[in-house]
């Protein structure tokens, strides 16, 4: 402890910095979920006015309600939620590394090319999110506009359960394309050339240096990939909540969004603190699960 | 020279305690208004900053959010001193003590002032929370020179249901494939659905004479109604296809480039029509009290916007001036005159101006036949379960008796919390 002094001191704001901002606000949350606070009984400072919070604990009954009462639509939002994620991850991961292949040869111009596939990382997430909105509009958007002038007719892009989800993943996986192929080139760019030579010595061709080099060596990066990938798309809450609102009629809700509706639409603040619990013991499950089954098959995940 | 020495010094002495009241006070106002609308709003609250002396924060929060917003900031003690309120979210944040209670500052004269339907959204368990700024219920408006083209006289708007769907069909029948015209856009949210369900008999939330509500979302007349925009709908006079997220936008663009016959919107949506291709000559809109149904009912929501004091104001009476003064007699007919808007003022009506504005008669003509609401704390939420599904019923996702059986259920929920008022 005395030896270790100074080590301490440097880490000291650190922990202060976190402890406010990371686990006051979690413990609260989860102490929260186990109450029956709403708008009219929790604290509210109200200039000389304070009116301290009177809720009480509650024990399980938000979380056996929200399982129990069809109201709160648990099990639909929870599937909507793992499809989202699903269709979302694989195809940031395949286009991701499909990209970092392509940039990752001497061509031409590969500066711009990077530059300009990055280019969707750099614009604020709403903003793009308003202009896909604006592609999907049915009336006057630009793609039905583009899909009536061509003859082919408009598409119910944010009025049909399953084309809605179609639009918010697309919209989804272009914003995430940037980060995975960064992710997968950098992984590309670590594995040491000399292995490639001597496949080539030994007489392989490209698609076996692919599936017995780059992928093998890749597999770490692809697994951490992947990994936040899941924990991200299963949190993400900006493209569903700015194209399609959760909608047509709650058909892309996901547990993120459906909280936020609770918490805050409703100001039901003891169910909307569950349901983010409840995504938090999702995701705890979830990557406890992943990381044991990798450990298990003997890789090393960069984690 | 003491005299002008005594009267310098009391001259410094009024000119100090004139700056430090004029200096000192500073309100903070969210509006809610649309940008057309707060063009003229600057200017108003401008002049009454500078006739009161004070300094005025003017803010704009956007409707569709500042209920939720309005709550999580009152509740950390850093709400605006005035709040422009919808109708529905009053009983609520006076339940939930963020906003202060004016009854006693307000006489009877000053109540008596005002009309009683408005009046009586600002007051909630026998209190006054608020002054109200302007009311309003959707109307049937419609483009004149389109009724003409498909042989419709534009003096005699429809005033049946089934002589709505006959226009609609013979307007949307001028459309081309490729150049659709709608006869009559759909309903762009549960809101504006509510018409057609008083038409044929149904209810929202009905109060009892025991003090006790019924409620009428799910009874035979709302499925009727519902049923009728379905009919609309499929028989494809009414359009575009539904979008929710973006309907009330595309309904507005469409409307205002002649693409469609009829719509149902309120006199807040009018300073933006007026902005359109179409109505370049505001003669051609017309606006026309929403259809009868089969029974003769007619309905359309009574809405509306008060002005709320947060009840952690530094200067609530300060607050209620600068509210008293933008609700100036002169105010609200400006308001009317310029951008159609429903003055609560009696005394706004004896204003001669008013006559000549035909889209304002239009709407004066609609209040006439308009539904008040029951004033309740859960007033403010009823739409979150009512607008999706509403949406899944127009889109064919649910049943729609189903989706109405679950509005009720959710309702039951709503009306088995609501908060008793204080001393009631």
């Amino acid at each position: 402890m005395v030896k270790n002094r100074l080590a301490y001191m440097f880490i000291a704001p650190a922990m202060v910095v976190m402890a406010l901002l990371v686990f006051y606000p979690l413990f609260s949350g989860i102490y929260l979920s186990f109450t029956n606070a709403d708008q009219f009984n929790t604290t509210r400072r109200i200039g000389a006015n304070v009116i301290p919070a009177s809720y009480q604990f509650i024990g399980l009954q938000n979380y056996t309600d929200i399982l129990n009462i069809p109201q709160y639509e648990f099990w639909r939002v929870f599937g909507q939620t793992v499809l989202w994620t699903g269709f979302n991850v694989v195809p940031h991961i395949l286009i991701g590394l499909a990209l970092a292949l392509l940039l990752n040869r001497k061509i031409k111009g590969r500066t711009i090319y990077r530059i300009l596939l990055i280019l969707p990382w750099a614009v604020p997430s709403y903003i793009s999110a308003f202009v896909w909105r604006f592609i999907y509009n049915g009336d006057i958007g630009l793609l039905n506009n583009l899909m009536r002038d061509i003859g082919l007719g408009s598409v119910p892009w944010l009025s049909d359960p399953g084309w809605t989800m179609f639009a918010v993943v697309v919209a989804n996986t272009w914003l995430a394309i940037p980060f995975n192929m960064v992710t997968m080139l950098g992984g590309l760019q670590s594995i040491s050339p000399e292995l490639y030579e001597a496949a080539e010595v030994d007489g392989a061709n490209a698609l076996q240096k692919f599936l017995n080099i780059t992928l093998p060596m890749l597999r770490p990066v692809m697994m951490t990939a992947t990994l936040l990938g899941v924990i991200w798309t299963f949190n993400s809450f900006n493209v569903i909540f700015l194209v399609s609102e959760g909608g047509p009629a709650r058909a892309t809700e996901i547990l993120a969004t459906w909280a936020w509706r609770w918490g805050r639409d409703r100001s039901e603040i003891g169910i909307g603190a569950a349901y983010s619990v409840i995504i938090l013991l999702i995701l705890l499950v979830f990557s406890a699960v992943y990381v044991r089954v990798l450990n298990r098959r003997g890789q090393e995940s960069a984690l | 020279m003491k005299k002008a020495l005594v009267l310098i010094a009391v001259l410094v002495l009024l000119l100090g305690a004139m700056g430090v009241s004029a200096q000192d006070v500073e309100i903070t106002y969210w509006d809610t208004m649309n940008d057309q609308e707060r063009v003229v709003f600057q200017e108003i609250v401008d002049a009454c900053a500078a006739d009161l002396g004070i300094t005025v924060n003017y803010e704009y929060v956007p409707f569709d959010q500042a209920q939720a917003t309005y709550r999580t900031a009152a509740q950390a003690g850093n709400a605006p001193d005035v709040l422009r309120t919808e109708v529905a979210w009053g009983p609520e944040f006076a339940a939930a003590g963020y906003t202060y209670d004016i009854t006693d500052w307000v006489t009877e004269e000053e109540r008596a002032s005002y009309l009683d339907a408005p009046f009586n959204y600002n007051t909630w368990g026998g209190r006054v929370w608020g002054l109200p700024q302007v009311t309003d219920a959707p109307a049937l408006l419609y483009n004149r020179a389109l009724f003409e083209q498909a042989g419709l006289d534009p003096d005699v708007p429809p005033a049946t249901m089934e002589e709505l769907a006959t226009a609609a069909a013979a307007i949307s029948a001028l459309g081309t494939e490729d150049a659709p015209i709608y006869g009559i856009l759909t309903p762009a949210a549960a809101y504006f659905f509510q018409p057609f369900m008083w038409a044929f008999g149904g209810s929202l939330i009905v109060p009892n004479e025991d003090g006790t509500y019924t409620i009428g979302i799910n009874s035979e007349g709302t499925l009727a109604g519902l049923n009728f925009v379905i009919g609309l709908l499929e028989s494809g006079v009414m359009g575009p296809d539904y979008d929710p997220a973006n309907q009330y936008g595309n309904n507005q663009a469409a409307f205002k480039e002649g693409r469609a016959g009829m719509l149902i919107n309120g006199p807040w949506a009018t300073s933006d029509i007026l902005r359109g291709e179409a109505f370049t000559d505001r003669a051609n809109l017309g606006v026309a009290p929403i259809p009868a149904g089969p029974e003769g009912l007619q309905g359309s929501p009574v809405g509306g916007h008060g002005y709320t004091i947060y009840a952690g104001s530094a200067y609530p009476q300060e607050a209620l001036n600068f509210v008293r003064c933008l609700n100036g007699v002169d105010n609200q007919v400006r308001l009317a005159a310029e951008l159609n808007l429903v003055p609560t003022l009696r005394a706004a009506y004896e204003n001669e101006t008013l006559a000549e504005n035909a889209i304002l008669q239009g709407f004066l003509a609609q209040m006439e036949v308009a539904t008040n609401r029951p004033v309740l704390v859960a007033g403010g939420s009823i739409y979150a379960e009512f607008g999706p599904q509403y949406d899944a019923a127009i889109l064919g996702q649910t049943e729609p008796q189903t989706a109405l059986d679950n509005i009720a259920a959710a309702w039951e929920l709503l009306l088995q919390n609501e908060p008793t008022p204080p001393g009631m």
